[in-house]
């Protein structure tokens, strides 16, 4: 009935977070023989009622809620099957996609989204097998024109967004540009600063997991600004 | 000309073996995590002269479908000995021996991980062999875990694997190239790790080949455990150092 490791220690798969089993195994965690074991690698976070693991490494997989970038890979009689850069495609049907009236037979869906079009959707659904649901009922959905998209590892999500999406923010209002992160690593960029904001964003990434970053970031960019403006 | 077999001195007077070390000392190992960069996961474990590059893609997308499961991810294993690995060519492409390696890695690894996590997904699992000085498959498996922790992939605990040997009768712990060829019998061993020492008593890879006493198997398979959890700790001490490099000061 004992914690075993510090908050934020690095743990690897196996190692013992917690004697007893009157702890939620959450994320990143199992519970076997009335302990909990860490089953990634990942800095270990204890709260109230429960224990995880936030890994440091993985692929993208769909959870319900969450808002990812995606390109569009194929167009169906009433569906577009979406790339979410992750080991499971996802499905937008026609009546999660448009308020309009649409006749399947007479208008062409290539006209709201094609092939290659890049799209900013929410993840409605996803079932045991993970077929995954789309829908753009969500004031950020929409289809993504111009500006490029980035990818970064899902793991370091959270830290480019920053907490309540100052990071993000902050790169925003420095460099001019658009920026959406999705939460599936693909970050989307627009604007006059774009190659600056994609430095800066390479740069959280890589420098996730240190303190004060976003102060840092913040001299980083005016730092970067002016030797810009002297050119 | 070589020596037959019995003219060979396996020990010398001080005990040690032909290239120098104890019964029970295994070659100087070091591991390396991150190698490559497009692969999700990946490691590189030195073991004396043996060099395995380990590489994890996936979960991803498995093509051709009829090979997808409803209900859990499938992991495709290839081991593969580069041509410049042994002395003669080795004729490129998968060979009898090839497959069986890579289906008994497979399997010494699948009880790990958590493949229902993933359905329909396929892992893709690599082990190329650099250089070959004997125990390629416990050294291929060792690499091999460190990349899937490396990917990401959720796992119970951490698979290292090694071999114990029988030469001139004498139980010796991971033979090399040599005493693997001439020696009496090798038998490689993998086990699963866990951070208490207790626990970790499954084995998921044995095998044997060779001649040898019921005792001389108990004590290469006591010897290969003891050298498997000496690897568990390095294992995590790479995966420790790499990742706290990563995450900066703090």
């Amino acid at each position: 009935m004992s914690r075993v490791k510090e908050d934020n220690d690095l743990v690897v798969p196996g190692d013992v977070l917690f004697n007893g089993s009157n702890l939620y195994a959450n994320q990143g965690t199992y519970e076997a023989n009335d302990k909990i074991y860490s089953e990634s690698i990942g800095v270990v976070r204890y709260s109230g009622q429960g224990v995880e693991v936030v890994p440091m490494s993985g692929r993208y997989i769909p959870e319900e809620g969450d808002v990812v970038i995606g390109e569009v890979s194929r167009v169906s009689y009433s569906r577009w099957t979406i790339d979410l850069n992750s080991p499971y495609d996802g499905t937008l049907g026609i009546s999660d996609a448009t308020e309009e009236y649409v006749d399947l037979d007479e208008d062409d869906l290539t006209d709201f989204y094609d092939v290659g079009d890049t799209v900013v959707v929410k993840i409605d659904s996803v079932s045991e097998s993970m077929d995954v649901d789309l829908s753009m009922k969500d004031r950020r959905c929409k289809k993504l024109s111009g500006g490029r998209v980035i990818e970064i590892a899902p793991a370091k999500v959270p830290r480019v967004i920053g907490k309540g999406g100052t990071m993000v923010q902050q790169v925003n209002d420095r460099t001019d540009c658009n920026i959406i992160v999705g939460q599936n690593g693909q970050v989307w960029i627009k604007g006059d600063h774009a190659n600056l904001a994609v430095r800066a964003i390479k740069k959280i990434e890589r420098e996730a997991h240190t303190q004060g970053l976003t102060d840092r970031m913040a001299e980083w960019l005016d730092d970067q600004l002016e030797k810009e403006g002297d050119r | 000309m070589t020596a037959s077999k019995e003219d060979i001195e396996w020990f010398d007077e001080e005990g040690k073996r032909v290239d120098g070390r104890e019964k029970d000392e295994y070659r100087d190992t070091t591991m390396e995590i991150g190698v490559l960069d497009e692969a999700d996961g990946s490691a590189m474990v030195e073991c004396g002269n043996t060099r395995v590059v380990a590489s994890v893609f996936g979960p991803q997308d498995l093509h051709p479908k009829h090979l997808q499961e409803s209900d859990r991810a499938v992991i495709k294993m290839r081991y593969n000995m580069a041509p410049f690995s042994v002395d003669d060519r080795m004729r490129p492409g998968p060979n009898r021996r090839a497959k069986e390696i890579g289906l008994v890695a497979k399997r010494a690894l699948e009880p790990v991980l958590e493949l229902e996590r993933f359905p329909q997904a396929g892992i893709d699992i690599s082990m190329e062999i650099l250089e070959s000085d004997g125990g390629t498959r416990v050294t291929g498996i060792t690499a091999a875990s460190l990349a899937l922790a490396d990917a990401g992939i959720p796992m119970k605990g951490m698979v290292s694997a090694m071999a114990a040997g029988v030469v001139d009768d004498t139980p010796v712990l991971d033979v090399n190239g040599k005493e693997d060829k001439e020696g009496n019998a090798d038998i490689p061993v993998a086990v699963i790790n866990y951070e208490d020492e207790e626990e970790s008593d499954e084995i998921t890879l044995l095998q044997m080949d060779g001649d040898l006493t019921q005792e001389q198997v108990d004590d290469c398979i006591s010897l290969a455990k003891r050298g498997c959890r000496d690897l568990y700790e390095e294992q995590k001490q790479t995966v420790v150092e790499n990742y706290e490099a990563i995450r900066g000061e703090e």
